[in-house]
């Protein structure tokens, strides 16, 4: 495992963020919130800057998980992955501008999740590889 | 369309008429003349035969006994009173009367001398018989003339009459042929005039009843034609609109638009094929219109013809369509995500459930069904991404099923290597999913009793379809195998039953499992019975 990481979960389906927790917890990680909305997700952030975001795209609330990305962008360059149900073109190039490190589509292996973030975050983030967006 | 005879013009049948009555009173004014010469000839004939009775009156009145005889013979002997014939014949005859031609000079300067001479010797006997000699010279000379004149009069009629008649006859033919080449000239250019009369009146006819707004604009963009149904659409007269332009029927914006695409075709000189639209009393219409110029002699274009069908409806029939291909595409997309994200949950649950039990085959049997929820997810998200909803590359699916299936077992201490010799075989998705699950409990079979502690191992697998066109499966895996005991799939759990009541159940194939030397399985299917949904 590579360092520690203060994690950010923002995801509308309660059992897959609990999965989530549980798999970043068991590893090591720190869940500092899993979140619905984007609008909790901007208020958890400013509680708690993360290290790493993890957001859905399609939220519960007024604004989905790209516009959050955006606002979320505007406060630092916090590196997001988008785990999503969506994998057609429009919507990856949508998430495309903000430079994720990862865009994985759902059902997503907790493991190859836990597993990518170790690997991307272990080092700290080349930025060769940030425009680098494949469905996986 | 009709293609009735043509008939001649009027004119050809009058120039016949005309000519036949030409020759017919040419032929009635010779034979008119030929009477006219007659009677002369015959009035000739009359004066002189009442010449020669004068003359005969005359000679018979003379107190000198003169006598004439046989005048038909021209002949006649005068003789003094109390001469014998024969005597004034000699006398006659020596004085010069036998002759029987004499110019009239001759005659007259003998007759001069001769009254000369009588009047200086007075002797008037011989004076009468001289005179009466000398009138006999002229009257014979008279009577010469006469018939000289009337054979010359005879021989140049005569002549004349023959080349009269053949000039005559030359001229009727002349005439003839003319009137007849001018009949044909006038019957072919009849006909050519029908034939264009008919073309015209086609074309009027195709123009007047297309559904199509017919019409043209000249360059200086005034109407020059338009056909019923531009007018009806317009509700105007056709005839009322020749000569106006647009903008008496349309807006300013309209009107820029459609010169627009008249300039469009002037300048190019070719044809165009636009949508316009046109607001009219029944709200705004779209056609399909297609415009093309027509040039004059010097080659300039001169008008644009526009060809107008009424498209609103196959418009309004296009945008629905397109709305409703937008909604269905809105609604696969959310029901593509809405399955995902369902899976994704019952992925997390049995996740969560694994994670809570101590019990080695309950947390394997989680993994199991995780690892079939991700094989049929992979099959969703490979019909959606390759736009074909019917059928996917069976060989792309598996490939990539068999890493999600590794990544999903993967416990950071699983080394296992894949040779995968796939070749593109597309099929419907009844038969993919399908071989999603065997692969997926082959794999799971393989990661449980194929590979030992060093969590090591090679699965092989290839895919074709066949010369016969049957799909063809193969999977191995260099495991140690199994005992004699294991073998029956009933020993096995439900893996290989699975496996087994897929492929020959579902699938109707013929299944092949190997269990010495590692475990191999094999599936010959044929897809041609499963049809495609959608």
């Amino acid at each position: 495992m590579g360092r520690k990481l203060k994690v950010l979960i923002v995801e509308d389906e309660a059992l897959t963020a609990m999965s989530m927790r549980f798999e970043l917890e068991r590893t090591g990680h720190e869940v500092c919130a899993a979140v619905a909305t984007g609008e909790r997700a901007e208020a958890a952030f400013d509680a708690t800057p993360p290290d790493l975001v993890l957001m859905d795209i399609n939220l519960a609330g007024e604004i989905d998980g790209i516009e959050t990305a955006a606002r979320l962008r505007k406060r630092s360059a916090v590196p997001l992955i988008f785990i999503s149900g969506y994998d057609d073109s429009r919507m990856v190039e949508r998430a495309q501008a903000f430079a994720p490190l990862r865009y994985f589509t759902k059902p997503v292996s907790l493991e190859a999740l836990v597993r990518a973030i170790d690997e991307l975050l272990a080092p700290p983030p080349d930025p060769a590889r940030a425009d680098e967006i494949t469905p996986t | 369309m009709s293609t009735g005879t043509s008939r001649g013009s009027p004119f050809a049948y009058v120039a016949i008429a005309l000519s036949a009555v030409a020759v017919f009173s040419m032929s009635y004014i010779h034979s008119a003349q030929r009477s006219e010469i007659s009677r002369a000839d015959r009035v000739l004939s009359t004066i002189r035969l009442a010449r020669v009775d004068l003359n005969r009156g005359f000679l018979r009145t003379l107190p000198l006994g003169a006598e004439s005889f046989d005048r038909d013979e021209g002949l006649a002997i005068l003789r003094q009173a109390g001469q014998t014939i024969a005597e004034a014949d000699r006398r006659y005859s020596s004085g010069g009367g036998g002759r029987t031609r004499a110019s009239f000079a001759e005659v007259e300067s003998s007759f001069a001398s001769l009254m000369a001479r009588l009047e200086a010797d007075g002797r008037g006997g011989e004076r009468d018989a001289e005179l009466r000699i000398a009138f006999y010279g002229i009257e014979r000379n008279a009577e010469l003339l006469d018939e000289t004149i009337q054979a010359e009069l005879r021989s140049s009629l005569g002549a004349l009459d023959g080349r009269y008649v053949a000039v005559l006859w030359a001229a009727s033919l002349i005439l003839i042929v003319v009137t007849a080449a001018t009949h044909a000239a006038a019957v072919g250019r009849a006909r050519v005039e029908g034939s264009l009369r008919e073309s015209r009146e086609l074309v009027r006819s195709i123009i007047e009843n297309a559904p199509s707004l017919v019409y043209a604009f000249d360059a200086e963009g005034r109407c020059v034609l338009a056909n019923r149904q531009a007018a009806d659409f317009l509700g105007v007269e056709a005839q009322s609109m020749i000569g106006r332009s647009r903008g008496e029927w349309m807006d300013r914006q309209t009107e820029r638009t459609h010169r627009l695409n008249d300039g469009i075709v002037m300048d190019g000189k070719a044809p165009i094929t636009v949508e316009e639209s046109i607001s009219a009393s029944g709200g705004e219409k779209v056609f399909l219109t297609t415009k093309f110029p027509i040039f004059g002699p010097g080659g300039e274009a001169r008008a644009v013809v526009g060809i107008s069908t009424d498209i609103t409806d196959r418009k309004r029939a296009e945008r629905e369509l397109r709305d409703a291909l937008g909604e269905r595409e809105v609604l696969l997309r959310e029901l593509n995500h809405r399955t995902k994200n369902n899976m994704q949950v019952i992925s997390s649950w049995l996740a969560l459930r694994s994670a809570r039990s101590e019990d080695p085959a309950v947390v394997a049997a989680l993994r199991d069904a995780d690892a079939q929820v991700k094989a049929m997810a992979l099959v969703h998200r490979k019909l959606y991404q390759g736009g074909d909803l019917s059928s996917v590359d069976l060989a792309d699916y598996l490939r990539e099923l068999v890493g999600v299936l590794l990544a999903a077992y993967g416990d950071g201490r699983l080394r296992v290597r894949t040779v995968l010799d796939f070749r593109e075989l597309r099929t419907v998705i009844d038969a993919a999913v399908p071989c999603g699950l065997i692969v997926s409990e082959l794999v799971s079979n393989t990661i449980k009793h194929g590979v030992g502690a060093s969590g090591e191992g090679t699965i092989r697998m290839s895919l074709e379809r066949d010369p016969e066109g049957n799909v063809r499966l193969a999977y191995a895996d260099d495991g140690p195998g199994l005992p004699a005991s294991d073998r029956e799939p009933e020993a096995r759990g439900i893996g290989l039953a699975t496996v087994r009541a897929i492929g020959e159940g579902q699938l109707s194939g013929r299944v092949g499992l190997g269990f010495s030397g590692g475990f191999t399985f094999s599936l010959v299917f044929s897809d041609r019975g499963f049809r495609a949904r959608v």
